[in-house]
């Protein structure tokens, strides 16, 4: 479900799995005395595989904490999923978190024309 | 904002309202009952912005008469007034007023007398069709100039009108209960059913509820939602989204161009037991602008005085000095009407020429980049030659981004058709419908700017000549409605533009004929039936009386041929007995850079546009065939027609062994180009080679390469086309 | 245009300068001021109000299948303009290339239409002040080039000056047109002159009609 590191007077949270309603309250259990070490909190969402508004809920409680001691608290690597959820409810914004957001595509396909001109047939 | 630059962007914006007001005028006669509402609103809330921004200007003319237009578009939405033929006629000459009483303003700063004249007389026929209502007519309109005046003049007092709210979207405000999660509901559900039903515009999350570490349940929901919304359901349908959790949350839903006083009884409604400020919400979410706001303190003020109702003071931040005191200085009106609209457009007018000198330069510097890349090439340092092509990757994205802000809809122009096709049908005595596709196709600016005159060329002829007479399409079983078809997409780093009609078709024979007469092709010439249909866009072909019975194209369509070729663009004219004709311009997606691909043919240096490359291979003697003066390779087993670009430009100077070839694909066929040397990418600005050189083809510009020579631009679908065309083509080239 | 007298600094040696002189001869006006050049042993001159600047010879970038008045393109401070050879627009034989070759670039057409060209002479030689009355017009027979070319002959001491009509020598429509005969036929050169007849006609009826 988590997996905490705390380096550079920072705790490195990475959430995992399915965090929803169901897990809510063993997640509230192990997350939430995070918010209590008095350090800033970067929460790594790159292996959430699904996310319902419970938990997000959870999530802006740790980022108004934090906020509010004047501690950082950043998401970072957005799982599709999660970036799904937040969309719907509107919380890309309220986070403002850098997202990288579906549909660009990648670097432009080029075609090989380095000076080596592979044999034709 | 200067009062002189608010004045400009209103005049910009008026346009623009006027101009969405005509294509839905238009649009109504063509669509389902089921959509008439959306239409109206939109028509109407095209004359109420145009009316309401043009009273916070004090500019009477425009207000008065749009005023009763207003009125009577009000009257039509509520089903109080029928909607018919006639009546959009009247409104679209109303709207062709409202344009000439903003153009006027903004020219002479006063109304004409004549438009002064004309004003009364709409009105007089607008009255017709208020007159049978029931209301009382001071409240419809129909005023005498000196009360509309005086009905606008007014500011804010405090029995001003219930004025709707100027919002083409539901509003929604959703508070879930506590106990939502347990119950099964979770609002994503709720959001993403909506987002089925219509679009949700936008969501704004409130944390309002959300309460401290000690005090917080992991199960428990605290959530507050605003919603934007746009959707045709009713408001049945969208309450009963929230059927299930409709007991232990708080719903509010106001509908579409609701009065000012739904949206107090909304804030009332709601009864926050925090102290989040609602109005400044209802404005961060969309559903109100500022002057609206700014309105409804004043109608809740007169509402206090009768002792009615919340104070909304109490709702609305009180330090917030743009909204405290209702009734204030112009200025500051308009800074809230710029600032509602700049919030709800996310745009920004930028005056065209200083965009022009920004891409320009912009040009200028990858050109320069690429000069000084050329040099840290030659210099040999790996740090500077690294710092550069960083700074050149840089330089890629702002040119490309830099493009991007010319990029434009084409829909627009398209649109501007539908009027001109409605006319012309009128005048003909012809039904013709006018379908639009691709209106989303953006392509820039200055190409929007220059194909309007041709495609009006394009599409009165296709009107005019290209369809038939009802009794003669009738007679040939077609409906008797003939389509005029505008369509656009993007082909392989160009735009293309169709303009077809389902008319009778081009008669080769015919034109052929006329060509022999002319003597523009000799008598034993064999010529493919498109390069007979070019002859339809040769400038001293067509003259009216001679060729209007060729089942085609009258004057000036030489213009079309001309304009397109200087914006380095090409026609194609397909064409069928009995099933029509289209015609398409073939146009570059931007006139300003390309990315390029340099060869080197003997000392020339020429670049190929990068979009339409597909691969470089060594060109070898082994797999080379020659058939009817014509080379091919075999490139994996596919027959590959070459264009040997020292032959086609008879470059001068020795044939090295090596050689290699470059596969080009354009119009969907690829061909292999021969050149000697492949020397690399190049971002490359293009310029126009000029007059002088209008007609040459197989070339479509220059460009100033990194060490100052000037370097040709292929045109490779004019060198593919040779290819395609050759077949039929008598040996006239070699 | 800023240009006043300047018999000084010509010929031009070094990358390019304007014909903006400072001279203090103030005697006539611009109108009546010519830039003179040598073309193959004869003079010719054109008006200096169109004369943009003088450059030296270099790299021109050849435009294929243009006839070979046609010189090329060259890069004038990020402009492409064409150069004309112009010995081979007068019909004549094409000059040697020498150190003292240049490019005149002249400004042509009208307010919308402007554009400029180059014009390759054999050498500049000065900018001299010819009064009106010292110009005859062309003669009917015997000048070395097409008639409707010559504005003029101006009076130069004893010899003359032959004043070129930069708007007929350097006609777009001109340019342009004889490109089309040409692409039929790409390799005839001295079909040279019957063609600038022909669309010389041509040039001037479009001239009349076009402006839409």
């Amino acid at each position: 479900m988590l997996q905490v590191e705390s380096r550079d007077g920072a705790s490195h949270v990475a959430l995992q799995g399915e965090l929803t309603i169901y897990q809510a309250a063993e997640l509230a259990e192990r997350f939430l005395p995070l918010l209590r070490r008095e350090e800033g909190l970067v929460i790594d969402l790159s292996d959430v595989s699904d996310m319902d508004s419970s938990c997000a809920q959870m999530l802006m409680l740790a980022r108004r904490h934090c906020q509010a001691r004047g501690h950082g608290c950043a998401l970072v690597n957005h799982s599709q999923p999660v970036i799904d959820v937040f969309e719907t409810l509107g919380l890309v914004s309220w986070f403002g978190d850098p997202v990288v957001l579906p549909g660009e595509s990648g670097p432009k396909n080029r075609p090989g024309m380095d000076a080596g001109m592979g044999g034709g047939a | 904002m200067s009062m002189e630059a608010a004045l400009q962007t209103y005049f910009a914006e008026a346009r623009e309202m006027l101009e969405d007001m005509e294509s839905r005028l238009l649009e109504i006669e063509h669509i389902d009952a089921g959509e008439l509402p959306e239409t109206l609103n939109a028509v109407f809330r095209a004359a109420h912005t145009v009316k309401g921004s043009a009273s916070l200007f004090g500019l009477d003319g425009i207000v008065d008469f749009t005023h009763v237009v207003e009125n009577l578009l009000d009257r039509m939405r509520d089903g109080e007034v029928a909607v018919e033929e006639d009546l959009i006629s009247l409104l679209l000459r109303c709207q062709s007023h409202i344009t000439t009483l903003v153009d006027e303003t903004e020219t002479d700063e006063q109304i004409s007398e004549d438009s002064r004249r004309l004003s009364q007389h709409l009105i007089v026929e607008l009255g017709g069709y208020l007159a049978s209502e029931d209301k009382p007519a001071d409240k419809a309109g129909l005023p005498t100039a000196g009360e509309a005046a005086d009905d606008h003049a007014e500011q804010f007092p405090a029995d001003a009108d219930d004025e709707t709210v100027d919002n083409e979207c539901w509003h929604i405000s959703l508070r879930f209960g506590r106990s939502s999660f347990r119950d099964g509901m979770d609002p994503i559900s709720f959001l993403r059913f909506l987002d089925g039903l219509g679009t949700v515009r936008q969501v704004i999350i409130l944390d309002d509820w959300l309460p401290d570490l000690a005090d917080y349940d992991p199960e428990s929901c605290y959530l507050g939602f605003e919603i934007r919304y746009m959707s045709q359901a009713s408001k049945k349908e969208i309450e009963d989204v929230f059927e299930f959790i409709r007991e232990d949350s708080d719903i509010h839903i106001v509908a579409p161009y609701s009065r000012l006083s739904d949206y107090i009884d909304l804030i009332n409604a709601m009864g926050e037991d925090s102290d989040r400020r609602i109005g400044e919400m209802l404005i961060d979410c969309g559903a109100l602008t500022e002057s609206e706001l700014a309105k409804m303190l004043a109608m809740q003020a007169a509402a206090e005085e009768a002792d009615q109702g919340r104070r909304l003071g109490e709702i609305v931040s009180q330090e917030d000095d743009r909204l405290g005191p209702v009734v204030d200085a112009a200025a500051q009106k308009q800074t809230q009407m710029r600032e509602a609209i700049n919030r709800k457009q996310k745009s920004l007018r930028v005056d065209a020429d200083k965009l022009d000198h920004l891409i320009n330069l912009v040009g200028e510097l990858v050109t320069s980049g690429a000069g000084t890349f050329l040099q840290a090439q030659i210099l040999g340092n790996p740090e500077l030659i690294e710092s550069m092509s960083k700074l050149n990757d840089l330089l890629e994205e702002m040119r490309d981004a830099s493009l991007k802000l010319r990029m434009v809809a084409i829909g627009a122009t398209f649109t501007k058709f539908q009027r001109v096709v409605r006319d012309m049908a009128a005048d003909l005595d012809k039904d013709v419908d006018l379908v639009i596709t691709g209106a989303d196709t953006e392509l820039d600016k200055s190409v929007v700017e220059k194909i309007g005159d041709p495609l009006m060329h394009l599409v009165r002829n296709a009107v005019d000549h290209g369809l038939e007479p009802a009794a003669e399409r009738a007679a040939a079983g077609k409906p008797e409605t003939g389509t005029i078809s505008l369509n656009a997409y993007h082909d392989s780093g160009n735009i293309v533009i169709e303009v077809g009609d389902d008319g009778a078709g081009l008669d080769a024979d015919r034109i052929l004929a006329k060509a022999r007469e002319k003597g523009m092709v000799g008598e034993d010439q064999q010529l493919s039936r498109s390069e007979i249909f070019d002859f339809i866009l040769k400038p001293g072909f067509s003259t009216a009386s001679q060729v209007s019975n060729i089942s085609g194209r009258g004057v000036g369509m030489d213009v079309v041929r001309r304009n397109v070729i200087e914006m380095r663009g090409r026609t194609e004219i397909d064409s069928e007995p009995g099933e029509g004709t289209t015609i398409r311009i073939i146009l570059p997606l931007t006139l300003a850079i390309i990315d390029g691909f340099v060869v080197g043919v003997g000392q020339a240096a020429f670049v190929v546009p990068l979009d339409v490359v597909q691969e470089c291979v060594e060109f070898s003697e082994a797999d080379h065939e020659e058939k009817d003066g014509q080379s091919y390779i075999n490139l994996r087993g596919n027959v590959l027609p070459l264009v040997n670009i020292r032959q086609r430009f008879a470059v001068r100077g020795e044939r090295p062994k090596r050689r290699s070839v470059v596969v080009v694909k354009a119009d969907g066929q690829s061909v292999g180009l021969v050149v000697d040397r492949l020397m690399g990418e190049f971002q490359t600005v293009i310029k126009p080679l000029g007059p002088v050189f209008a007609g040459l083809s197989g070339i479509s510009g220059s460009t100033i390469m990194g060490n100052g020579e000037v370097a040709l631009i292929l045109d490779v679908q004019g060198l593919v086309q040779q290819i395609t065309r050759r077949p039929q083509r008598s040996a006239t080239h070699s | 245009m800023s240009t006043t007298d300047s018999k000084s600094n010509l010929p031009v040696r070094g990358q390019s300068r304007a014909v903006t002189g400072t001279g203090t001869d103030t005697a006539g006006s611009d109108e009546n001021q010519y830039l003179t050049f040598k073309l193959q042993s004869e003079i010719y001159a054109f008006g200096i109000l169109n004369v943009k600047e003088i450059l030296e010879f270099g790299k021109i970038t050849k435009v294929p299948m243009m006839p070979d008045f046609i010189k090329g393109v060259i890069n004038l401070r990020g402009e492409v303009v064409p150069v004309v050879n112009l010995a081979r627009r007068f019909g004549l034989k094409s000059s040697e290339i020498t150190k003292r070759t240049c490019i005149v670039i002249i400004e042509i057409g009208s307010e919308e239409t402007r554009q400029e060209l180059g014009v390759m002479v054999d050498s500049v030689s000065e900018v001299l002040q010819i009064e009106n009355d010292q110009i005859r017009p062309a003669p009917g027979f015997g000048a070395k080039i097409r008639n409707d070319f010559i504005r003029g002959m101006g009076k130069l001491n004893d010899d003359f000056v032959i004043i070129l009509d930069q708007d007929r020598v350097l006609s777009v429509d001109e340019l342009a047109a004889v490109r089309q005969v040409r692409e039929m036929a790409p390799e005839h050169v001295d079909e040279d002159h019957e063609e600038f007849g022909r669309s010389g006609q041509d040039g001037a009826d479009d001239s009349g009609g076009d402006r839409s």
